[in-house]
């Protein structure tokens, strides 16, 4: 009762549980089998089950369940712009009797392209008049195409000067592993690797000293921390991580930016226990999932016989109601599905599949 | 069937290229130079393929199983002078490497060499246009009809075993591979994917190669001995592959001991090489992928750069040329200057195909004949270490055991050894093995099975018939086979009839059978449906309150004989599809009938 909004209102406390341990993670990792985009995995000898590139992120998936005579497609978290990994496998999900659509954008109004536009320019600008940038985000994923971005951008910026900081215990890996997984990246990134030259430009930046690492804000770190400079460290809520630490040095100065690119969190939520607070915040949320539109397009040109998805994308979204063209629509209309239910798929199998042997043919 | 045919590498370790024709498709695997000759020989034979016409009408695809010469080396020939259009499919780092490797044999060839006939930069480069990378495991539709999947294969990084698929027939196609995990790269795996034929190399077929520790400590010894006395130590390698685990294994040894004396790698393709096992980690083996992070295993401190002065420096060292057979180049160039002196010793660490100097002085060859017809006096030691790459038979057989062929071919070999290998398998797997030569047809016979969809009605139906119906026994059913386009559907007769719209005819057969008995009608009934009862214990035997006798769906009745008494005739009806238990029971009665027991 004592905690501000939202956490007064939080679900019984009681009932939080500890986060899993090291051991757990790794034991829940040895149970993994790993697979390849369009390779065809046999399930019990009932079904087949293929991964397809989603476009989303490395090694991110949509997947076909098939057997014979019935094909359903699961299609989450699908991008169909042109970043850093392989494109989105369309062709594939044709013919599906179900389609299960889930993982849409979370920002539908908001244009990615123009969000690194201003992710950019509002990173420039704060440098130029000697303010710090802090930029909360997940260690892998969109941090590979803004730093790619600001690769670009750096020259004609004029920002050849400032150091970017890059703080996580799994930044090293997460540069280093981003630049091994050639065979999943993009056309253009993988042509550069034939060179061979690493596909992604952060290897450079680090080469230069543009770019420094650090497992923690200890130790190299605050010897080597040079103020102004901009720095992409976690976690995007704002509750934990070098980021608490970076709020509360840069907070009370307005000349600070901080930059929230990431969907997941409400910007507004996550400030909020730093309030109040003189730096300035942009939020520019980069969200490259499909949206409605996408989705319209898609359907058209796949034609499952059936589209199942979540029921929050079967009417507009509660903040914009009048919005109608922010839901999905097709014919037939989708079959939708709520949390803990049980839907049952339209489709009667008339055929099975046996084998004649060659003597009797 | 099918039919698989070598350009190349059929009973010679030398130049492969098999073309297999499966269920009408026809696919190249491989395209490689043989390295022991310099002139036509060297390419494959494509004359005998072309005279079926065009090869872009002819072949559906071309495979390349990996980057080394031998089996990508007349690629740019093929595809640019000879004219192939259509897809050429490999994996990413043999696409990456390949057209480097093709490039430097190029130079060697014709700048160095003066040669013309030959393709230039600008082929290579087309023709890698051509090619489409593949993801290990993945299924790679060619066309409506044919995939190919890749599988990993050890042997050099990037390498690859192919299966080939056309419906239910395939082929798996080995390239080179390795049954072991070694310093740097892990072993060949493969599913039991039961293919109707397994094409494998068998470069080591009569050899069970004794353990790698051995090999290693003996190579180690030698190098260790050499330099020691002050000599220098020559490697032949090529740029990529076995050279990596040398210089792994050397770079440890030298680390352990604290040796000083320098150890050097041929520019040009070195410091690229390095860069490739970098990009692509995650072809080679676990130790390696789970370590880069912290260390890179392939960057070596104490192996450096060599430069062709240092050949005439005195004192000890260690040095790795290109290429690896001493066929041309570096390696040829700083065998010639340090041949004379028995201090120095010359390892071949692979083998070296026929022509080449690298197999002459294996031969024991002493006097060389060299350009301008110098004779070559060869005082330096020579060793053969066997590093390379290659399955040995036993684990040709691992292979086997893993995959399960119904036949085997054997290329990439040598006559009498492979000879020797065939019989082991013939014995222990009980499958054809087949070893043809250069430009031999091999034709194997597949007996497929047909699938076909049948309806889940008529499938219940049937299954229903009968008591227990018991799943060891054959059973007998009825149904109509529809065949439409490429597709077979067996349904139920009523609804072929319907679908076709076709009026069904009925056929009944009606039987009359005499029996012997005086007594009314159905007393007579009563005794045929107690014996039929007892002897058709799997059947339904029903007596219906008209007096008639039912088995399963055929009807008894029994009448008067119209003018004896004492004779009783038995109408037996069914129809056409109860033929078979309806001519049983007529047999059975005309047997008669039990005395009863009334």
């Amino acid at each position: 009762r004592l905690l501000p909004a939202p956490l007064k209102d939080a679900v019984e406390v009681s009932m939080w549980r500890k986060c899993y341990t090291m051991p757990e993670v790794n034991a829940a990792l040895s149970k993994i089998q790993l697979v390849g985009y369009s390779q065809k995995i046999e399930l019990f000898g009932a079904v087949q089950v293929t991964p397809l590139s989603s476009g989303y992120a490395l090694g991110s998936s949509n997947w076909i369940i098939q057997s014979h005579y019935e094909k359903v497609s699961y299609v989450s978290g699908s991008s169909l712009l042109t970043t850093h990994p392989q494109p989105m496998d369309q062709t594939s999900l044709k013919n599906s009797d179900v389609l299960i659509l889930t993982g849409l954008t979370q920002i539908p109004t908001a244009n990615p392209d123009g969000m690194v536009g201003e992710f950019c320019s509002n990173l420039a600008m704060t440098v130029r008049n000697g303010g710090n940038v802090l930029v909360p985000c997940y260690p892998s994923g969109v941090i590979y195409d803004l730093l790619e971005c600001l690769y670009q951008y750096i020259d004609s910026a004029g920002l050849s000067n400032v150091p970017f900081y890059f703080i996580s215990p799994v930044a090293n890996s997460s540069l280093e592993f981003s630049q091994i997984f050639a065979e999943w990246l993009c056309h253009n990134k993988q042509t550069k690797v034939y060179l061979p030259e690493p596909p992604f430009p952060h290897a450079e930046l680090i080469q230069t000293n543009k770019l420094k690492h650090y497992p923690s804000i200890h130790g190299d770190f605050s010897n080597d921390f040079k103020q102004p400079c901009v720095v992409f460290t976690g976690h995007p809520s704002l509750r934990f991580g070098d980021v608490v630490h970076f709020m509360e040095l840069w907070g009370k100065s307005s000349l600070n930016t901080v930059i929230f690119t990431e969907p997941d969190f409400s910007y507004l939520d996550a400030l909020a226990p730093y309030q109040p607070l003189a730096m300035k915040c942009v939020y520019c949320p980069i969200d490259t999932r499909l949206n409605f539109i996408q989705v319209s397009k898609l359907l058209k040109e796949v034609q499952p016989l059936h589209v199942v998805c979540p029921e929050q994308y079967t009417q507009p979204p509660p903040t914009q109601s009048h919005r109608t063209d922010l839901m999905i629509d097709c014919q037939p209309p989708p079959m939708s599905y709520r949390r803990a239910e049980v839907l049952t798929l339209p489709y009667k199998r008339r055929y099975e599949k046996i084998e004649i042997m060659p003597e009797v043919s | 069937s099918f039919s698989g045919s070598g350009a190349g590498a059929g009973q010679d370790v030398g130049r492969s290229c098999i073309l297999v024709s499966i269920a009408g498709k026809n696919v190249m695997l491989d395209c490689g130079m043989h390295m022991g000759y310099n002139d036509d020989r060297r390419f494959p034979d494509f004359s005998y393929i072309t005279q079926n016409g065009r090869l872009t009408d002819f072949l559906d695809c071309v495979i390349i199983s990996h980057f080394h010469l031998d089996h990508c080396g007349a690629l740019p020939y093929f595809s640019e002078m000879v004219g192939y259009d259509g897809p050429i499919y490999m994996t990413h780092p043999t696409k990456a490497i390949c057209p480097i490797l093709l490039e430097d044999y190029r130079k060697i060839t014709v700048d160095k060499k003066g040669e013309i006939n030959f393709f230039t930069s600008q082929m290579i480069k087309d023709c890698m246009k051509k090619v489409v990378a593949v993801h290990l495991h993945q299924t790679v539709q060619v066309d409506e009809e044919l995939e190919i999947k890749a599988y990993y294969a050890g042997h050099v990084l990037g390498a690859a075993m192919f299966q080939i698929k056309v419906g239910c027939e395939s082929v798996v196609y080995t390239g080179d591979y390795n049954m072991t995990p070694d310093r740097h790269l892990g072993a060949a795996w493969i599913d039991k994917c039961r293919p109707d034929l397994l094409i494998s190399e068998s470069t080591y077929a009569t050899t069970i190669r004794d353990s790698k520790r051995c090999r290693e400590r003996d190579f180690l010894k030698k190098v260790h001995e050499t330099v020691e006395r002050g000599g220098k130590v020559l490697i032949p390698v090529f740029a990529l592959g076995r050279a990596q685990e040398l210089c792994i294994l050397l770079e440890t040894f030298w680390e352990r001991m604290n040796l000083k004396a320098p150890i050097y790698f041929s520019t040009g393709l070195t410091e690229k090489a390095n860069h490739y096992y970098k990009l692509f980690i995650t072809w080679t083996n676990q130790k390696i992928r789970k370590t880069f992070v912290q260390r890179n295993m392939f960057e070596f401190k104490h192996i450096k750069a060599f430069d062709r002065a240092f050949a005439d420096n005195p004192g000890p060292m260690v040095v790795f040329a290109t290429p690896g057979m001493l066929h041309a180049g570096q390696s040829l160039q700083i065998f010639k200057k340090w041949a004379g002196n028995e201090k120095n010793m010359v390892i071949m660490p692979g083998y070296c195909v026929q022509g080449t100097v690298g197999h002459k002085i294996l031969s024991g060859q002493r006097k060389l004949e060299m350009e301008g017809r110098q004779i070559l006096e060869v005082k330096m030691q020579v060793e053969y270490m066997s590093f390379s790459a290659h399955a040995d038979a036993k684990g040709i057989m691992q292979l086997i055991r893993q995959a399960e062929p119904r036949n085997v071919l054997l290329v990439h070999g040598e006559a009498k050894k492979m000879e020797f290998l065939k019989q082991k398998i013939e014995q222990e797997f009980h499958v054809n093995c087949y070893m043809p030569a250069n430009g031999e047809t091999t034709t194997i016979f597949t007996n497929p099975s047909i699938p076909v969809d049948i309806s889940l009605g008529l499938l219940k139906r049937e299954t229903a018939i009968g008591l227990l119906p018991d799943v060891k026994k054959p059973q007998l059913m009825h149904g109509t086979l529809i065949m439409k386009d490429n597709s077979f559907r067996l349904v139920s007769p009523e609804q072929a009839l319907k679908e076709l719209g076709l009026a069904e005819h009925q056929l009944r057969f009606t039987c009359r059978v005499h029996i012997q008995d005086p007594r009314k009608e159905h007393e007579t009934v009563l005794r045929v449906y107690n014996h039929l009862k007892g002897v058709l214990k799997d059947y339904s035997v029903q007596h219906l309150p008209d007096g008639s006798i039912t088995v399963e769906s055929i009807l008894i009745q029994a009448t008067a004989h119209s003018e004896d008494q004492g004779t009783k005739v038995l109408l037996v009806s069914w129809t056409y599809q109860d033929e078979e238990l309806g001519s049983y029971l007529t047999s059975l009665l005309k047997k008669g009938l039990p005395p009863s027991t009334s």
